[in-house]
């Protein structure tokens, strides 16, 4: 029992610290990446950077660990060596202590894969998701897994004008596919683990939508840019549960806007944005705040960025390693999950392993 | 140029450094995400007489247990939180011990007609718990009914804490207030873990899980249950999304305007 016990903390912990990341330097830049013109950020950020490379893969994997001081300063966490002495209470107490840190609707961990492939303005990808998430607080603390995957394609072109303006336009379409279980109590979701063979009484809903991405930057002398972004054009995901009924859920349209500035010297380059995300929806003060973001990534050479952000208030930072085709991004960044703005911010530890080629 | 960026950069990374919170617009006062966490606190009236089922607490309850329980007297309880004003409650008080000023949020003294209405919520708690033994044993026997075994001893027992608590309580404080509010959902807690470890799951799984656990079902239940009562001393405990009342009862009024900002 104690090594079935011993065997799922270290899973659950090993799904922490094998990082991964989907734009987690992004991430360490406060999101502020419209302008960036990388055509990494082709399909999370702004299509138009579809035309920034003529060619370009990439096979980045990355995971987040969330609440990660929480997580990392458990009992059962940091006396991980000693675990297999452990005795069950300790180990039951440890884990409600672990779940009794994230006190509300928030992932504990997420894991994420992708492939894109860019060729002369048009590009393709796939891209996987797996969120472990927490609903509730000790006792009541249920969890749940959120299966997404995304077949994304798109287009993009860049219009060069006379004395360094140039306009970028493009568009990406997204078929969205997600599955996800209904929200099971601890005490279920460790009897599963270790009885593969009982059912429990998960209940497991799929569903689908389909979406497009419109995106346009324009660049101005002395290294200036806008950029405007529109996501989630379309549909609502249409879902089923496993008793055939229907049902839809919300998946919003956000525009974002940002103003940038890019400069070089010798071997150093800074690169400045400032902007707004969904400012759609903005309604209320709050809104406003947590729609703000602003960020700088400064290169020393070409294989070394470091990265800050500020993302509705909440600080973020990283770095960025690029070494031949392998590239190697670390940031650790401030995440609000309250239900009212401001009232539950969890730090995120990332990590993203990456086989660029460009 | 290039010092002055630079400069401006490290500067703005001091300054974030500095922040005493991690929302910056919160650290330097242009927003407080309390003025906004502040719930309507509504109460629920359980007329004498009126009977509701302890265990019909999920939506997907399947009707293999059934505890009813008779108030017996009038009450006007201080209703249960919805799961969002439960998670709203929980964040705002983390959010108070982390970066606020708990302790004098909590000393703050209640209006007369919050008195009140706590003390009619601590009576029907005390009732509860003075009459749990005989829930449990009536649980236990319909446990054992369906095939499933437990020694009630030690739920018993964790009610008697629990009990211990509301005694303390003396209903002065939002404290008081917020503690007898956590003790009516940490019973409903208690009674969800037990319905998600022996009933919600299917007899076999049940049992298989049991007796993975080495037979040693009360342990685990005694490392939830120590859990829930110091969850609860700390004003930190998660409540369930159910509602202990059940829909048999109707008669809801609202007293956010009486009690405005209390949560």
């Amino acid at each position: 029992m104690k090594k079935k016990l011993s065997s799922l903390i270290i899973f659950l912990i090993c799904a922490m610290t094998c990082l991964n990341a989907v734009s987690i330097d992004a991430r360490a830049r406060g999101n502020a990446v419209l302008t960036s013109e990388d055509v990494s950020y082709a399909f999370s950020h702004n299509p138009a950077f579809l035309a920034s490379s003529d060619f370009s893969l990439e096979i980045p994997l990355s995971a987040r660990l969330f609440n990660a001081s929480g997580v990392l300063s458990n009992d059962l966490v940091e006396n991980i060596s000693d675990i297999a002495s452990m005795d069950q209470e300790r180990m039951v107490s440890g884990i409600l202590d672990l779940l009794r840190e994230f006190s509300g609707t928030m992932p504990l961990v997420s894991i994420e894969e992708r492939i894109a492939l860019t060729l002369f303005g048009m590009g393709a990808s796939i891209s996987a998701s797996e969120r472990v998430i927490t609903t509730g607080g000790s006792v009541a603390t249920n969890l749940s897994l959120d299966l997404r995957g995304t077949l994304s394609a798109g287009f993009a072109h860049k219009f060069d004008f006379d004395d360094g303006w140039s306009l970028a336009a493009g568009a990406i379409l997204n078929l969205d596919y997600m599955i996800c279980t209904s929200p099971a109590g601890v005490e279920t979701v460790v009897g599963i683990l270790l009885d593969p063979d009982g059912s429990g009484d998960f209940s497991i809903y799929s569903g689908h939508a389909v979406s497009a991405d419109i995106g346009i930057n324009i660049t101005y002398p002395l290294g200036f840019s806008t950029a405007f972004t529109v996501r989630n054009l379309g549909s609502a995901y249409h879902m089923n549960d496993d008793n055939g009924n229907s049902f839809t859920l919300p998946n919003p349209v956000e525009m974002d806007t940002a103003a940038g500035w890019k400069g070089s010297w010798s071997f150093l380059s800074l690169d400045l944005e400032i902007g707004m995300r969904g400012w759609n929806r903005i309604r209320s003060y709050p809104d406003l705040l947590e729609s703000l973001n602003a960020g700088a990534s400064l290169g020393i050479t070409k294989f070394i960025d470091i990265n800050l952000g500020l993302d509705g208030g909440y600080p973020s930072c990283g770095i960025t390693l690029d070494f031949l085709c392998f590239e190697i991004a670390a940031a650790y960044y401030w995440q609000d999950f309250g239900i009212v703005y401001g009232l539950a911010p969890r730090d995120v530890l990332s990590l993203e392993v990456a086989l660029s080629f460009e | 140029m290039k010092l002055r960026i630079l400069s401006t950069i490290i500067i703005s990374v001091l300054c974030l450094l500095s922040c005493t919170e991690p929302n910056v617009y919160t650290s330097l006062g242009l927003y407080d995400p309390l003025d906004h966490s502040r719930g309507t606190v509504k109460t629920v009236s359980i007329p004498h007489g009126s009977s509701f089922n302890l265990l019909d607490i999920t939506d997907d309850y399947k009707g293999k247990i059934k505890i009813n329980y008779e108030p017996q007297k009038d009450y006007n309880v201080i209703k249960q939180l919805t799961e969002r004003e439960a998670d709203t409650l929980i964040q705002t008080v983390r959010y108070l011990s982390q970066y606020g000023d708990l302790d004098s949020y909590l000393s703050r003294p209640l209006d007369a007609l919050s008195k009140a209405y706590c003390n009619d919520t601590k009576d029907f708690a005390y009732e509860i718990l003075e009459n749990i033994s005989s829930f449990i044993r009536t649980l236990s026997e319909n446990l054992e009914a369906a095939g499933i075994s437990i020694n009630p001893d030690s739920l018993v027992r964790f009610f008697e804490d629990l009990q211990t608590t509301v005694d303390n309580v003396e209903c002065k404080t939002i404290k008081d207030y917020i503690t007898i509010q956590l003790t009516i959902n940490t019973i409903a807690s208690v009674f969800d873990v037990l319905y998600i470890l022996l009933v919600d799951t299917t007899g076999d799984l049940a049992v298989d899980f049991v007796s993975l656990m080495k037979n040693e079902e009360i342990n685990l239940m005694a490392g939830v249950a120590a859990n829930a009562v110091e969850l609860t001393s700390v004003l930190l405990d998660a409540i369930s999304q159910i509602d202990l009342v059940g829909s048999d009862i109707d008669s809801f009024y609202d007293l956010s305007d009486i009690v405005e900002g209390i949560l």
